[in-house]
Protein backbone atom coordinates (compact mmCIF):
# COMPACT_ATOMS: atom_id res chain seq x y z
CA UNK A 1 0.00 0.00 0.00
CA UNK A 2 1.24 3.25 -1.01
CA UNK A 3 0.82 4.98 2.31
CA UNK A 4 2.04 8.43 1.18
CA UNK A 5 -0.76 8.60 -1.14
CA UNK A 6 -2.88 8.55 1.75
CA UNK A 7 -1.44 11.00 3.58
CA UNK A 8 -2.13 14.24 2.73
CA UNK A 9 -6.22 13.23 2.80
CA UNK A 10 -5.61 11.70 6.30
CA UNK A 11 -4.39 15.24 6.84
CA UNK A 12 -6.84 16.85 5.24
CA UNK A 13 -9.63 14.62 6.95
CA UNK A 14 -8.08 15.74 10.09
CA UNK A 15 -8.39 19.17 9.81
CA UNK A 16 -12.23 19.00 8.23
CA UNK A 17 -12.89 17.27 11.84
CA UNK A 18 -11.38 20.03 13.39
CA UNK A 19 -13.48 22.09 12.03
CA UNK A 20 -11.34 24.28 9.93
CA UNK A 21 -13.48 26.04 7.45
CA UNK A 22 -10.49 26.20 5.46
CA UNK A 23 -9.60 22.76 4.90
CA UNK A 24 -13.22 21.69 3.99
CA UNK A 25 -13.16 24.68 1.57
CA UNK A 26 -9.97 22.85 0.43
CA UNK A 27 -11.85 19.35 0.12
CA UNK A 28 -14.58 21.02 -1.79
CA UNK A 29 -12.51 23.09 -4.45
CA UNK A 30 -10.38 19.58 -4.80
CA UNK A 31 -13.59 17.13 -5.45
CA UNK A 32 -16.09 19.68 -6.95
CA UNK A 33 -15.15 19.09 -10.89
CA UNK A 34 -15.77 15.06 -9.92
CA UNK A 35 -18.60 15.71 -7.87
CA UNK A 36 -20.04 17.45 -11.04
CA UNK A 37 -18.76 15.14 -13.71
CA UNK A 38 -20.23 11.97 -12.53
CA UNK A 39 -23.72 13.75 -11.73
CA UNK A 40 -24.06 15.15 -14.84
CA UNK A 41 -23.26 12.06 -16.91
CA UNK A 42 -25.49 10.25 -15.07
CA UNK A 43 -28.31 12.94 -15.05
CA UNK A 44 -27.71 14.60 -18.58
CA UNK A 45 -27.83 17.64 -17.14
CA UNK A 46 -27.11 20.43 -14.40
CA UNK A 47 -30.74 20.69 -13.33
CA UNK A 48 -31.11 20.08 -9.62
CA UNK A 49 -27.29 20.32 -10.02
CA UNK A 50 -26.78 22.38 -7.26
CA UNK A 51 -28.70 20.52 -4.86
CA UNK A 52 -26.78 17.26 -5.46
CA UNK A 53 -23.64 18.72 -5.06
CA UNK A 54 -24.63 20.37 -1.88
CA UNK A 55 -25.92 17.34 -0.50
CA UNK A 56 -23.31 15.31 -1.83
CA UNK A 57 -20.34 17.41 -0.15
CA UNK A 58 -22.84 17.73 3.14
CA UNK A 59 -23.28 13.93 2.89
CA UNK A 60 -19.33 13.52 2.58
CA UNK A 61 -18.85 16.34 5.35
CA UNK A 62 -21.25 14.36 7.69
CA UNK A 63 -19.64 11.22 7.48
CA UNK A 64 -15.66 11.81 7.28
CA UNK A 65 -15.75 10.39 10.85
CA UNK A 66 -15.95 6.90 9.24
CA UNK A 67 -13.41 7.30 6.42
CA UNK A 68 -10.66 4.91 7.56
CA UNK A 69 -8.49 5.61 4.49
CA UNK A 70 -8.85 2.23 3.21
CA UNK A 71 -9.48 4.07 -0.18
CA UNK A 72 -8.67 7.18 -1.25
CA UNK A 73 -10.88 9.89 -0.25
CA UNK A 74 -11.74 10.08 -4.25
CA UNK A 75 -12.96 6.92 -3.81
CA UNK A 76 -14.87 7.76 -0.46
CA UNK A 77 -16.24 10.90 -2.49
CA UNK A 78 -17.41 9.40 -5.18
CA UNK A 79 -19.08 6.45 -3.73
CA UNK A 80 -21.46 9.06 -2.06
CA UNK A 81 -21.46 10.83 -4.68
CA UNK A 82 -23.00 7.81 -6.70
CA UNK A 83 -25.94 7.25 -3.46
CA UNK A 84 -27.13 10.81 -3.90
CA UNK A 85 -27.44 10.30 -7.93
CA UNK A 86 -29.20 6.75 -7.31
CA UNK A 87 -31.41 8.21 -4.41
CA UNK A 88 -32.32 11.31 -7.32
CA UNK A 89 -33.04 8.86 -9.76
CA UNK A 90 -35.44 6.89 -7.77
CA UNK A 91 -37.38 9.93 -6.16
CA UNK A 92 -37.54 11.11 -9.77
CA UNK A 93 -38.59 7.89 -11.06
CA UNK A 94 -41.42 7.90 -7.98
CA UNK A 95 -42.76 11.24 -9.13
CA UNK A 96 -42.85 10.09 -13.03
CA UNK A 97 -40.21 13.02 -13.65
CA UNK A 98 -37.79 13.74 -16.82
CA UNK A 99 -35.38 16.41 -17.08
CA UNK A 100 -35.30 18.58 -19.84
CA UNK A 101 -31.84 17.88 -21.46
CA UNK A 102 -29.48 20.41 -21.99
CA UNK A 103 -31.42 23.35 -20.80
CA UNK A 104 -28.22 24.44 -20.02
CA UNK A 105 -26.58 24.40 -23.17
CA UNK A 106 -29.82 26.06 -24.72
CA UNK A 107 -29.36 28.93 -22.76
CA UNK A 108 -25.85 29.66 -22.70
CA UNK A 109 -25.79 28.59 -26.92
CA UNK A 110 -22.75 26.70 -26.58
CA UNK A 111 -23.81 23.69 -29.05
CA UNK A 112 -24.82 26.34 -32.10
CA UNK A 113 -23.22 24.75 -35.36
CA UNK A 114 -24.46 21.61 -36.98
CA UNK A 115 -22.04 18.91 -36.11
CA UNK A 116 -22.95 20.07 -32.32
CA UNK A 117 -26.71 19.84 -33.03
CA UNK A 118 -26.16 16.57 -34.06
CA UNK A 119 -24.31 15.77 -30.91
CA UNK A 120 -26.50 17.30 -28.88
CA UNK A 121 -29.86 15.96 -30.51
CA UNK A 122 -28.06 12.25 -29.92
CA UNK A 123 -27.55 12.93 -26.09
CA UNK A 124 -30.84 14.38 -25.49
CA UNK A 125 -32.11 11.05 -27.48
CA UNK A 126 -29.49 8.76 -25.34
CA UNK A 127 -30.83 10.46 -22.13
CA UNK A 128 -34.33 9.98 -23.37
CA UNK A 129 -33.75 5.85 -23.39
CA UNK A 130 -31.89 6.31 -20.27
CA UNK A 131 -35.03 7.57 -18.79
CA UNK A 132 -36.15 4.71 -19.21
CA UNK A 133 -33.99 2.29 -17.68
CA UNK A 134 -34.01 1.55 -13.49
CA UNK A 135 -31.87 4.19 -11.51
CA UNK A 136 -29.47 0.75 -10.84
CA UNK A 137 -29.45 0.29 -14.68
CA UNK A 138 -28.86 3.76 -15.62
CA UNK A 139 -25.86 4.12 -13.14
CA UNK A 140 -23.92 1.23 -14.39
CA UNK A 141 -24.43 2.11 -17.52
CA UNK A 142 -23.22 5.65 -17.45
CA UNK A 143 -20.37 5.12 -14.99
CA UNK A 144 -18.88 1.93 -17.17
CA UNK A 145 -19.96 3.49 -20.95
CA UNK A 146 -20.04 7.32 -20.33
CA UNK A 147 -17.62 7.88 -17.46
CA UNK A 148 -14.90 5.00 -18.75
CA UNK A 149 -15.21 2.90 -15.14
CA UNK A 150 -13.99 -0.31 -15.22
CA UNK A 151 -16.68 -2.69 -14.21
CA UNK A 152 -15.15 -3.46 -10.63
CA UNK A 153 -15.01 -0.25 -9.70
CA UNK A 154 -18.75 0.76 -11.12
CA UNK A 155 -19.36 -2.50 -9.04
CA UNK A 156 -17.61 -1.27 -5.67
CA UNK A 157 -19.43 2.26 -6.29
CA UNK A 158 -22.99 0.91 -6.34
CA UNK A 159 -22.18 -1.70 -3.77
CA UNK A 160 -23.06 -4.38 -6.19
CA UNK A 161 -21.23 -7.38 -7.71
CA UNK A 162 -19.45 -7.43 -10.54
CA UNK A 163 -21.80 -10.19 -11.96
CA UNK A 164 -24.91 -8.32 -11.28
CA UNK A 165 -23.05 -4.71 -12.59
CA UNK A 166 -22.30 -6.33 -16.21
CA UNK A 167 -25.84 -7.56 -16.19
CA UNK A 168 -27.17 -4.01 -15.49
CA UNK A 169 -24.96 -2.67 -18.40
CA UNK A 170 -25.85 -5.32 -20.80
CA UNK A 171 -29.62 -4.65 -20.03
CA UNK A 172 -28.77 -0.68 -21.07
CA UNK A 173 -26.79 -1.03 -23.62
CA UNK A 174 -29.60 -3.76 -24.99
CA UNK A 175 -32.21 -1.13 -24.40
CA UNK A 176 -30.35 1.81 -26.07
CA UNK A 177 -29.14 -0.14 -29.29
CA UNK A 178 -32.94 -1.18 -29.40
CA UNK A 179 -33.50 2.70 -29.12
CA UNK A 180 -31.14 3.04 -32.03
CA UNK A 181 -32.99 0.73 -34.52
CA UNK A 182 -35.69 2.56 -34.42
CA UNK A 183 -34.20 6.25 -33.94
CA UNK A 184 -32.25 7.53 -37.24
CA UNK A 185 -30.79 10.71 -34.89
CA UNK A 186 -29.41 8.45 -31.76
CA UNK A 187 -28.02 5.80 -34.65
CA UNK A 188 -26.23 8.40 -36.85
CA UNK A 189 -25.08 9.72 -32.98
CA UNK A 190 -23.95 6.31 -31.45
CA UNK A 191 -22.21 5.06 -35.09
CA UNK A 192 -20.48 9.42 -35.04
CA UNK A 193 -18.56 7.64 -32.28
CA UNK A 194 -16.77 4.96 -34.99
CA UNK A 195 -15.88 7.93 -38.11
CA UNK A 196 -12.33 9.31 -37.51
CA UNK A 197 -12.72 12.54 -35.42
CA UNK A 198 -16.45 11.75 -34.96
CA UNK A 199 -16.37 11.52 -31.11
CA UNK A 200 -17.71 14.53 -29.34
CA UNK B 1 -23.32 -0.38 -30.24
CA UNK B 2 -18.98 -1.68 -28.95
CA UNK B 3 -18.38 -1.60 -25.74
CA UNK B 4 -16.72 1.92 -24.70
CA UNK B 5 -17.86 2.97 -27.80
CA UNK B 6 -19.48 6.42 -25.54
CA UNK B 7 -16.67 6.99 -23.32
CA UNK B 8 -16.13 10.71 -23.69
CA UNK B 9 -18.80 11.54 -25.71
CA UNK B 10 -21.35 13.48 -23.67
CA UNK B 11 -20.06 16.98 -23.10
CA UNK B 12 -20.14 18.49 -20.05
CA UNK B 13 -21.67 21.74 -19.40
CA UNK B 14 -19.73 23.45 -16.23
CA UNK B 15 -21.16 25.54 -13.65
CA UNK B 16 -20.48 29.06 -13.78
CA UNK B 17 -18.66 30.75 -10.93
CA UNK B 18 -21.38 32.86 -9.15
CA UNK B 19 -23.09 28.75 -8.87
CA UNK B 20 -19.52 27.26 -7.39
CA UNK B 21 -19.45 30.06 -5.41
CA UNK B 22 -23.01 29.44 -3.68
CA UNK B 23 -22.16 26.48 -3.17
CA UNK B 24 -18.62 26.22 -1.82
CA UNK B 25 -20.36 28.87 0.33
CA UNK B 26 -23.41 26.83 1.25
CA UNK B 27 -21.41 23.49 1.72
CA UNK B 28 -18.52 25.34 3.75
CA UNK B 29 -21.34 27.02 6.10
CA UNK B 30 -23.03 23.31 6.27
CA UNK B 31 -26.09 26.23 5.32
CA UNK B 32 -29.04 25.32 2.14
CA UNK B 33 -27.23 27.42 -1.15
CA UNK B 34 -29.14 30.82 -0.69
CA UNK B 35 -31.59 30.87 -3.41
CA UNK B 36 -31.87 28.03 -5.76
CA UNK B 37 -34.84 28.44 -7.35
CA UNK B 38 -37.13 25.40 -6.61
CA UNK B 39 -40.84 25.19 -5.89
CA UNK B 40 -40.41 22.56 -3.57
CA UNK B 41 -38.16 23.99 -1.30
CA UNK B 42 -39.43 27.82 -1.35
CA UNK B 43 -42.38 27.63 0.87
CA UNK B 44 -39.69 26.48 3.80
CA UNK B 45 -36.44 29.15 2.89
CA UNK B 46 -39.23 31.53 2.79
CA UNK B 47 -40.19 30.90 6.22
CA UNK B 48 -36.43 30.80 6.87
CA UNK B 49 -35.39 34.12 5.36
CA UNK B 50 -38.83 35.75 7.04
CA UNK B 51 -37.93 34.09 11.14
CA UNK B 52 -34.15 35.09 9.85
CA UNK B 53 -35.40 38.50 8.89
CA UNK B 54 -37.61 38.99 12.43
CA UNK B 55 -35.01 37.91 14.72
CA UNK B 56 -32.18 40.24 13.45
CA UNK B 57 -34.88 43.20 13.28
CA UNK B 58 -35.58 42.29 16.98
CA UNK B 59 -31.77 42.03 17.83
CA UNK B 60 -31.00 45.41 16.26
CA UNK B 61 -34.11 47.05 17.74
CA UNK B 62 -32.56 45.53 21.33
CA UNK B 63 -29.25 47.29 20.19
CA UNK B 64 -30.77 50.05 19.15
CA UNK B 65 -32.68 51.20 22.67
CA UNK B 66 -30.07 49.88 24.72
CA UNK B 67 -28.10 52.56 26.90
CA UNK B 68 -25.03 53.53 26.09
CA UNK B 69 -22.56 51.42 28.20
CA UNK B 70 -18.87 53.18 27.73
CA UNK B 71 -17.16 50.86 29.73
CA UNK B 72 -17.68 47.79 28.44
CA UNK B 73 -15.29 46.41 26.19
CA UNK B 74 -16.00 47.14 22.43
CA UNK B 75 -15.58 44.64 19.95
CA UNK B 76 -17.32 45.94 16.96
CA UNK B 77 -16.09 49.43 15.41
CA UNK B 78 -18.63 51.67 16.35
CA UNK B 79 -20.90 50.33 18.18
CA UNK B 80 -23.48 51.68 20.59
CA UNK B 81 -21.45 55.05 19.84
CA UNK B 82 -23.66 58.02 17.89
CA UNK B 83 -21.02 58.52 14.96
CA UNK B 84 -17.66 58.07 15.34
CA UNK B 85 -15.42 60.34 13.91
CA UNK B 86 -12.96 59.32 10.80
CA UNK B 87 -9.90 60.79 10.87
CA UNK B 88 -6.31 60.41 8.66
CA UNK B 89 -2.66 61.28 9.37
CA UNK B 90 -1.56 63.73 6.88
CA UNK B 91 1.28 62.46 4.70
CA UNK B 92 3.77 64.10 5.72
CA UNK B 93 3.78 62.24 9.12
CA UNK B 94 2.55 64.92 11.88
CA UNK B 95 1.27 63.39 14.41
CA UNK B 96 -2.54 62.64 14.89
CA UNK B 97 -3.41 63.32 18.56
CA UNK B 98 -7.49 62.06 19.05
CA UNK B 99 -9.03 62.68 21.82
CA UNK B 100 -12.41 60.97 21.23
CA UNK B 101 -15.66 62.86 22.54
CA UNK B 102 -18.86 61.04 23.14
CA UNK B 103 -19.08 59.65 20.31
CA UNK B 104 -15.78 57.74 20.17
CA UNK B 105 -13.85 58.12 17.03
CA UNK B 106 -12.63 55.63 14.51
CA UNK B 107 -8.94 56.57 12.83
CA UNK B 108 -7.92 55.12 9.28
CA UNK B 109 -4.23 54.92 9.05
CA UNK B 110 -4.19 53.23 5.87
CA UNK B 111 -2.36 49.75 7.36
CA UNK B 112 -4.49 50.02 10.53
CA UNK B 113 -7.48 51.10 11.62
CA UNK B 114 -8.25 51.99 15.30
CA UNK B 115 -11.64 52.52 16.84
CA UNK B 116 -11.27 54.28 19.94
CA UNK B 117 -14.02 54.53 22.76
CA UNK B 118 -15.35 57.45 24.33
CA UNK B 119 -12.93 59.91 26.20
CA UNK B 120 -10.04 58.29 25.63
CA UNK B 121 -7.12 60.09 24.08
CA UNK B 122 -4.47 58.84 21.88
CA UNK B 123 -1.23 59.72 19.59
CA UNK B 124 -0.76 58.37 15.96
CA UNK B 125 2.88 59.00 14.44
CA UNK B 126 4.61 56.71 11.73
CA UNK B 127 8.34 56.77 13.43
CA UNK B 128 10.59 55.24 10.38
CA UNK B 129 7.90 53.40 8.65
CA UNK B 130 6.41 51.90 11.46
CA UNK B 131 3.23 53.18 13.30
CA UNK B 132 3.05 54.02 17.05
CA UNK B 133 -0.09 54.92 18.83
CA UNK B 134 0.94 56.21 22.10
CA UNK B 135 -2.40 55.61 24.12
CA UNK B 136 -2.56 58.06 26.73
CA UNK B 137 -5.97 56.87 28.43
CA UNK B 138 -9.06 54.59 27.25
CA UNK B 139 -9.06 52.00 24.86
CA UNK B 140 -8.58 51.34 21.54
CA UNK B 141 -9.18 48.63 19.42
CA UNK B 142 -6.92 47.92 16.06
CA UNK B 143 -7.54 46.03 13.41
CA UNK B 144 -4.35 45.94 11.94
CA UNK B 145 -3.46 44.60 8.04
CA UNK B 146 -0.27 41.94 8.33
CA UNK B 147 2.66 44.15 7.88
CA UNK B 148 4.78 41.28 6.03
CA UNK B 149 8.27 43.46 6.12
CA UNK B 150 7.74 46.50 7.28
CA UNK B 151 8.49 47.68 11.03
CA UNK B 152 5.75 46.51 13.57
CA UNK B 153 2.76 48.90 14.72
CA UNK B 154 3.06 49.35 18.39
CA UNK B 155 0.83 50.32 21.02
CA UNK B 156 2.73 52.28 24.11
CA UNK B 157 0.58 52.73 27.53
CA UNK B 158 2.62 53.64 29.96
CA UNK B 159 5.76 51.15 30.47
CA UNK B 160 3.73 48.66 28.21
CA UNK B 161 4.25 48.17 24.41
CA UNK B 162 2.35 45.78 22.27
CA UNK B 163 4.42 44.70 19.47
CA UNK B 164 2.22 43.74 16.32
CA UNK B 165 2.37 42.09 13.45
CA UNK B 166 -1.03 41.75 11.52
CA UNK B 167 -3.76 41.25 14.18
CA UNK B 168 -7.12 42.61 15.63
CA UNK B 169 -6.96 43.49 19.79
CA UNK B 170 -8.11 46.25 21.82
CA UNK B 171 -5.65 47.59 24.50
CA UNK B 172 -7.17 49.43 27.78
CA UNK B 173 -5.24 52.06 29.71
CA UNK B 174 -7.41 53.09 32.69
CA UNK B 175 -7.71 56.56 33.78
CA UNK B 176 -6.66 55.84 37.14
CA UNK B 177 -3.40 54.41 37.03
CA UNK B 178 -5.11 51.14 36.95
CA UNK B 179 -3.23 48.03 34.68
CA UNK B 180 -3.20 47.97 31.32
CA UNK B 181 -5.11 45.19 29.49
CA UNK B 182 -4.38 43.76 25.86
CA UNK B 183 -7.22 41.63 24.70
CA UNK B 184 -6.19 39.47 21.23
CA UNK B 185 -8.98 38.12 19.03
CA UNK B 186 -6.99 36.94 16.11
CA UNK B 187 -3.01 36.85 15.38
CA UNK B 188 -0.62 37.50 17.78
CA UNK B 189 0.72 40.27 19.69
CA UNK B 190 3.86 40.54 21.91
CA UNK B 191 3.34 42.45 25.27
CA UNK B 192 7.19 44.38 26.04
CA UNK B 193 7.25 45.61 29.63
CA UNK B 194 10.50 46.31 30.63
CA UNK B 195 12.75 43.88 29.97
CA UNK B 196 10.00 41.15 29.84
CA UNK B 197 8.49 40.03 26.28
CA UNK B 198 5.15 38.06 27.00
CA UNK B 199 3.60 36.89 23.09
CA UNK B 200 -0.34 36.61 23.34
CA UNK B 201 -2.35 35.11 20.76
CA UNK B 202 -5.59 35.19 19.59
CA UNK B 203 -8.24 33.91 22.27
CA UNK B 204 -6.22 35.20 24.54
CA UNK B 205 -5.51 38.88 27.61
CA UNK B 206 -2.86 39.90 28.94
CA UNK B 207 -3.47 42.02 31.85
CA UNK B 208 -0.19 44.42 33.45
CA UNK B 209 -1.48 43.31 36.96
CA UNK B 210 -0.04 39.91 36.91
CA UNK B 211 2.02 39.87 33.36
CA UNK B 212 0.69 36.29 32.98
CA UNK B 213 -1.55 35.38 29.49
CA UNK B 214 -5.22 33.84 30.34
CA UNK B 215 -7.65 32.82 28.30
CA UNK B 216 -10.12 35.60 26.77
CA UNK B 217 -12.96 33.92 28.19
CA UNK B 218 -11.80 33.63 31.30
CA UNK B 219 -10.80 36.93 31.95
CA UNK B 220 -13.34 38.85 34.45
CA UNK B 221 -11.71 42.16 35.33
CA UNK B 222 -13.93 44.57 34.05
CA UNK B 223 -12.21 48.04 32.77
CA UNK B 224 -12.32 51.06 34.27
CA UNK B 225 -14.06 54.29 33.07
CA UNK B 226 -11.95 56.03 31.17
CA UNK B 227 -11.22 59.58 31.64
CA UNK B 228 -8.74 62.40 29.92
CA UNK B 229 -5.12 62.03 31.44
CA UNK B 230 -1.80 64.31 30.83
CA UNK B 231 0.15 62.42 27.68
CA UNK B 232 2.41 59.99 28.35
CA UNK B 233 6.47 61.62 28.52
CA UNK B 234 7.59 58.15 27.12
CA UNK B 235 9.51 59.03 24.07
CA UNK B 236 10.87 55.35 23.80
CA UNK B 237 11.66 54.75 19.68
CA UNK B 238 9.84 51.86 18.40
CA UNK B 239 11.01 48.51 18.65
CA UNK B 240 11.96 46.67 15.54
CA UNK B 241 10.59 43.21 15.53
CA UNK B 242 13.99 41.46 15.40
CA UNK B 243 14.46 43.31 18.75
CA UNK B 244 11.10 42.07 20.54
CA UNK B 245 12.69 39.02 19.65
CA UNK B 246 15.53 39.32 21.41
CA UNK B 247 17.21 39.49 17.95
CA UNK B 248 19.25 43.22 19.03
CA UNK B 249 18.11 44.85 21.46
CA UNK B 250 19.98 46.09 24.84
CA UNK B 251 17.24 44.51 27.12
CA UNK B 252 17.29 40.16 26.23
CA UNK B 253 13.35 39.67 25.98
CA UNK B 254 12.77 36.81 29.16
CA UNK B 255 9.75 34.08 28.40
CA UNK B 256 7.43 35.34 30.88
CA UNK B 257 3.81 34.45 31.66
CA UNK B 258 3.09 30.85 31.59
CA UNK B 259 -0.10 30.37 32.67
CA UNK B 260 -2.40 29.67 30.17
CA UNK B 261 0.34 27.97 28.06
CA UNK B 262 -2.31 25.28 27.13
CA UNK B 263 -4.22 28.09 25.04
CA UNK B 264 -1.04 28.56 23.03
CA UNK B 265 -0.58 25.17 22.30
CA UNK B 266 -4.39 24.77 21.13
CA UNK B 267 -3.19 27.72 19.07
CA UNK B 268 0.00 26.35 17.79
CA UNK B 269 -2.10 22.43 16.48
CA UNK B 270 -5.18 25.09 14.87
CA UNK B 271 -2.81 26.87 12.46
CA UNK B 272 -2.29 24.71 9.09
CA UNK B 273 1.38 26.10 8.85
CA UNK B 274 1.63 26.19 13.13
CA UNK B 275 4.17 28.03 13.70
CA UNK B 276 3.08 30.75 11.50
CA UNK B 277 1.32 31.62 14.65
CA UNK B 278 4.00 32.63 16.33
CA UNK B 279 4.80 36.02 14.24
CA UNK B 280 2.06 36.13 12.04
CA UNK B 281 3.35 37.81 8.52
CA UNK B 282 6.85 37.73 10.07
CA UNK B 283 9.63 35.37 8.57
CA UNK B 284 10.03 32.07 9.65
CA UNK B 285 13.66 32.24 10.97
CA UNK B 286 12.31 34.78 13.28
CA UNK B 287 9.01 32.74 14.46
CA UNK B 288 11.84 29.84 14.99
CA UNK B 289 13.58 32.23 17.19
CA UNK B 290 10.89 32.71 19.15
CA UNK B 291 9.77 29.73 19.44
CA UNK B 292 13.41 28.22 20.61
CA UNK B 293 13.02 31.15 22.93
CA UNK B 294 9.87 29.40 24.34
CA UNK B 295 11.48 26.31 24.52
CA UNK B 296 13.72 26.89 27.13
CA UNK B 297 10.82 27.63 29.63
CA UNK B 298 8.98 24.72 31.20
CA UNK B 299 6.05 23.12 31.17
CA UNK B 300 2.96 22.96 28.52
CA UNK B 301 4.62 26.20 26.73
CA UNK B 302 7.77 24.87 26.11
CA UNK B 303 5.84 21.75 24.64
CA UNK B 304 4.07 23.47 22.51
CA UNK B 305 6.47 25.90 21.35
CA UNK B 306 8.59 22.43 20.49
CA UNK B 307 6.08 20.70 18.76
CA UNK B 308 5.50 24.20 16.91
CA UNK B 309 8.96 24.27 15.82
CA UNK B 310 8.94 20.83 14.45
CA UNK B 311 5.53 21.69 12.35
CA UNK B 312 7.74 24.58 11.30
CA UNK B 313 10.83 23.10 10.25
CA UNK B 314 9.02 20.13 8.33
CA UNK B 315 6.56 22.13 6.61
CA UNK B 316 7.39 25.39 6.24
CA UNK B 317 11.29 25.34 6.12
CA UNK B 318 11.26 22.05 4.83
CA UNK B 319 14.04 20.83 7.38
CA UNK B 320 12.80 17.66 8.07
CA UNK B 321 16.30 16.32 10.05
CA UNK B 322 15.72 19.38 12.26
CA UNK B 323 12.36 18.62 12.48
CA UNK B 324 12.45 15.10 13.53
CA UNK B 325 14.95 15.85 15.96
CA UNK B 326 12.34 18.60 17.50
CA UNK B 327 10.01 15.45 17.52
CA UNK B 328 12.40 13.52 19.33
CA UNK B 329 13.15 16.05 22.01
CA UNK B 330 8.93 16.62 22.34
CA UNK B 331 9.07 12.98 23.03
CA UNK B 332 11.68 12.86 25.34
CA UNK B 333 11.17 15.81 27.47
CA UNK B 334 6.83 15.77 27.26
CA UNK B 335 5.95 12.16 26.61
CA UNK B 336 2.18 13.18 28.28
CA UNK B 337 2.57 16.48 26.26
CA UNK B 338 -0.52 17.86 24.95
CA UNK B 339 0.97 17.35 21.77
CA UNK B 340 2.55 14.28 21.65
CA UNK B 341 -0.30 12.90 19.35
CA UNK B 342 0.47 15.30 16.57
CA UNK B 343 4.28 15.31 17.39
CA UNK B 344 4.26 11.65 16.04
CA UNK B 345 1.81 11.83 13.38
CA UNK B 346 4.26 14.58 12.30
CA UNK B 347 6.90 11.88 12.22
CA UNK B 348 4.72 9.32 10.26
CA UNK B 349 4.28 12.53 8.03
CA UNK B 350 7.70 12.85 7.58
CA UNK B 351 9.11 9.18 7.34
CA UNK B 352 6.32 7.82 5.57
CA UNK B 353 6.43 10.67 2.71
CA UNK B 354 8.34 8.62 -0.16
CA UNK B 355 7.76 5.34 0.76
CA UNK B 356 7.00 2.50 3.04
CA UNK B 357 10.58 2.58 4.93
CA UNK B 358 11.85 1.10 8.64
CA UNK B 359 11.71 4.44 10.07
CA UNK B 360 7.82 4.79 8.91
CA UNK B 361 6.88 1.54 10.21
CA UNK B 362 8.73 2.72 13.12
CA UNK B 363 6.82 5.98 13.47
CA UNK B 364 3.97 4.43 12.95
CA UNK B 365 4.55 1.86 16.00
CA UNK B 366 5.16 4.91 18.14
CA UNK B 367 1.90 6.74 16.79
CA UNK B 368 -0.62 4.45 17.56
CA UNK B 369 0.93 4.00 20.94
CA UNK B 370 -0.39 7.21 21.79
CA UNK B 371 -3.53 7.86 19.28
CA UNK B 372 -6.49 6.94 19.96
CA UNK B 373 -7.88 3.98 17.72
CA UNK B 374 -10.55 3.89 15.42
CA UNK B 375 -9.56 7.44 13.59
CA UNK B 376 -8.30 7.49 10.17
CA UNK B 377 -4.88 8.02 11.01
CA UNK B 378 -4.73 4.88 13.50
CA UNK B 379 -6.11 2.89 10.63
CA UNK B 380 -3.49 3.94 8.26
CA UNK B 381 -0.75 3.98 11.13
CA UNK B 382 -2.06 0.09 11.26
CA UNK B 383 -1.65 -1.06 8.02
CA UNK B 384 1.20 0.38 7.79
CA UNK B 385 2.99 -1.26 11.00
CA UNK B 386 1.19 -4.85 9.73
CA UNK B 387 2.99 -4.24 6.51
CA UNK B 388 6.30 -5.17 8.58
CA UNK B 389 5.19 -8.30 9.71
Amino acid sequence: MAVALYLDDVVLVDRCLSGEAAATRELFRAHRARVHGCLYRVLGSNTDMDDLMQDAFLQVFQSLRRWRAEASLATWVDRITVRVAYRYLAQRRRRGITVALDVETARTGVATGPAQQHARDGVRRLYAVLDGLSPAARLAFTLHELEGRPMHEVADLTGTSVTATKVRVWRARRAVEQAAASDAVLAGWIAAGDAPGGAA
Amino acid sequence: MKPGQLRGRVPLEPLDDERLVRLERAVVSGAPAPAPPRARRSTAAWWLIGATLVMAAAVGLWLARRPAAPDRDRTVAGHGVPAPVALTPSADGAPVVVVAGAGGAHVDLGDARIDATPMTSLTATRPDGGVLVELTVGSVELDVDKRGARPPLVVRAGDVDVVVVGTHFTVRRPADGGPVEVDVREGLVQVVRGAVTTAVAAGQAWSATTGQVVALDRRTTAPPAPTIAAATTDKRPVRAAGSANGGGSGARPAVAGSGDAGDLGAAIRRQPVAAGIALGSATPAAALAMLRQRVTAHGEEAAAALYGMARLQALTLGKTDDALRSIDAYVRRFPRGAEIEDALWLRVRIECRTQTSEACRVAAHSYLRAAPSGSAKAELATRVTRQAS
